[in-house]
């Protein structure tokens, strides 16, 4: 612990923000405010007195105060704030927003295709005056059509703040699904408001295109963001034209982070075998995919410098199109950090860059730590760094090398990131998976191959020839991974619900 | 417990400062928008019609309720007609009914 500063300060950055979920209303901004002043001073007149170890413990308490000021930052809105102005009932009103994201998701919805986006209020017009307001949203339109990151339009449509409990339709298998009287089933210990919420996202817009009228476009839009996003509906249109719905939708889960086309038998595999972890993009896609580059360069005989610039380049475009979800930018942070330690010729301490990607993340948002994705991430981080050597110290040096770098490693990296995420798993999602430890070790190949094919049909799967062959091949390897999840999900005794 | 030389902890404890400093500044800002009341403003329609004798396809596909086939009806229609006279000969167009065309009117015009 002692050599690790970033480790710590990020272990005490937490315990700040859980403080400030914890502390009652009657604690003010101000409180915080004097106590992080008080704890400063302190910090810095116990030197004079040659008192390091008192001054640091100041320091630790001066940045818990400081990370509990930020989370009340953080919650707090101005009063014309759209949260403050909608109550719980529905409003039907025109909403004048600016698109603030690319598609999040796309998919059919009873029977027509509905894209959401992330939308930016400016004013809404209850019934005569248009009020000023503000607030991100989030806003379903049906349509065919893609709207795009800075346009500002004019919306008609209903708005309600998001459910508490999201009501999940569930068809039995005897149940006649064309009936639409689809049985409801709440989805334990998940609070959707409170998800959405801590994304800063404070209601649901429901619209159609007919009722949108686009004023401008690129509206106070960021040159960096608009490329990023319009490469980003690039490649999703390039995948939706070019790929069968599954595998292209698999595709789209794992290189772009929009899973919401994927047929729920399939995620219902992935989750019962275990990997649901594959779907979202992590570490793990992250750490493949500067793998399968830094080759290429290597291949391609550049300069090792500058193929690890070009890398972590790469990476952070790479976080930007998968619209920054915390688990990516933890990897992307961690990666970078450790190729600029090869750089620089020095050896990462992975605990300090853990650290390091914690606080980066919770200073931009520090609701974050509320995230699934979030504590998932960083607790299997966590459990692997801890665990696996531990694992492995017992394992004789004298074994064939090839048995322990293929075999005895990939499994106690599974084992540990098993028992780091299972409980968190249990208590989010009701189920436990004992499989997943085997699982992990046939599937983590096949997500290998399949993000290789597939980026590189991303990349040239516009040609003419050669597209519809990149196509195919990416279409098998992913099978492969679809029917791997299906065996493991069909086990018995490979996962229970609670 | 940490164990850190002292440049590395002035220099911590700086951004600190710098760091309550700005997140002091940014809850002002948010508490002093809160004192005004909600207020009332005035929207101006910014769009200008769309000139439906010389838009593309796509800025056709802007306007509400058409998608890219009406979108493309619309261009083969207007090569036949060779110009709109009128906005009104956009009813013409099949697709286009009294519902989808009061939607269009204001939005759409022919140049004249």
């Amino acid at each position: 612990m002692t050599k690790r500063p970033l480790a710590v300060i990020a272990v005490f950055f937490i315990l700040g923000i859980v403080l400030a979920w914890f502390l009652p209303e009657s604690v003010k901004f101000s409180h915080l405010f004097i106590s992080t002043l008080i704890f400063i001073t302190l910090t810095l007149t116990f030197p004079l007195k040659g008192r390091v170890k008192t001054a640091n413990i100041f320091l630790l308490l001066s940045i818990v105060s400081f990370a509990a000021l930020l989370y009340l930052n953080s919650n707090t809105y101005p009063n014309n704030h759209i949260s403050h102005v909608l109550k719980e009932e529905k409003l039907k009103a025109d909403i004048l927003g600016v698109i603030k994201s690319p598609a999040l998701s796309r998919k059919p919805y009873y029977g027509k295709v509905a894209s959401t986006y992330l939308f930016e209020i400016e004013a809404i017009k209850d019934r005569k005056d248009w009020l000023k307001t503000g607030g991100l949203v989030q806003i379903r339109i049906e349509t065919e059509k893609d709207y795009h990151y800075g346009d500002r339009m004019l919306v008609r449509g209903t708005m309600r703040r998001p459910q508490i409990r999201r009501l999940k339709p569930v068809a039995t298998e005897n149940e006649v699904v064309a009936t639409f009287r689809l049985r409801k089933k709440e989805t334990p210990g998940f609070n959707y408001r409170e998800y959405l919420e801590n994304q800063n996202i404070f209601a649901l817009i429901n619209t159609k295109e007919n009722n949108i009228t686009v004023l401008s476009h690129d509206y106070k839009s960021n040159p960096i963001l608009k490329y990023t996003y319009s490469l980003r509906e690039k490649l999703k249109n390039q995948i939706i034209q070019k790929m069968p719905l599954e595998s292209g939708a698999f595709l789209r889960a794992i290189l772009l982070g929009d899973r919401s086309e994927l047929p729920k038998d399939i995620q219902t595999a992935f989750k019962n075998s275990g990997t649901m972890h594959i779907l979202a993009i992590s570490g793990l896609h992250v750490a493949l995919i500067a793998v399968i580059i830094i080759n290429l360069l290597k291949v391609l005989r550049i300069k090792r410098e500058i193929s690890y610039i070009f890398t972590m380049l790469f990476l952070m475009l790479f976080a930007l199109i998968a619209l920054s979800s915390p688990s990516v930018v933890r990897a992307v942070v961690m990666s970078c950090i450790f190729l600029i330690g090869m750089l620089l010729g020095r050896k990462v301490d992975t605990y300090n860059s853990l650290g390091a990607a914690a606080i980066f993340i919770l200073i931009r948002n520090p609701k974050d730590l509320f995230n699934v994705g979030f504590q998932l991430s960083f607790l299997a981080v966590f459990s692997i760094l801890y665990f696996v050597h531990r694992f492995m110290s017992p394992i004789k040096s004298d074994i064939n090398f090839y048995v322990k770098k293929y075999i005895f490693v990939p499994l106690a990296v599974s084992i540990s990131a098993w028992l780091g995420t299972a409980p968190l798993i249990l208590y989010y999602f009701k189920i436990i998976t004992p499989v997943s430890i085997i699982a992990n070790l046939l599937i983590i190949p096949a997500l290998f191959a399949s993000l290789a094919t597939g980026m590189t049909f991303l990349l040239l799967g516009w040609m003419p020839f050669l597209g519809p062959i990149f196509a195919a091949l990416s279409n098998i390897v992913i099978h492969l991974l679809f029917s791997l999840a299906g065996f493991f999900s069909s086990l018995k005794f490979g996962h229970f619900y609670l | 417990m940490l164990n850190i030389s002292r440049f590395e902890r002035y220099f911590i404890l700086s951004l600190i400062i710098s760091g309550t400093f700005l997140i002091s500044l940014s809850y002002r800002h948010k508490i002093i928008s809160a004192n005004n009341r909600i207020e009332a403003i005035e929207i101006k329609d910014e769009q200008a019609p769309i000139n439906i004798n010389t838009a593309t396809a796509e800025q056709l596909e802007y306007l509400p309720g058409i998608g890219p086939v009406l979108a493309n009806d619309i261009i083969l229609y207007r090569e036949k007609l060779r110009l709109f006279k009128g906005i009104k000969e956009l009813r013409g167009v099949k697709g286009i009914g009294d519902r989808k065309f009061e939607g269009l009117r204001g939005l759409i015009t022919t140049g004249d």
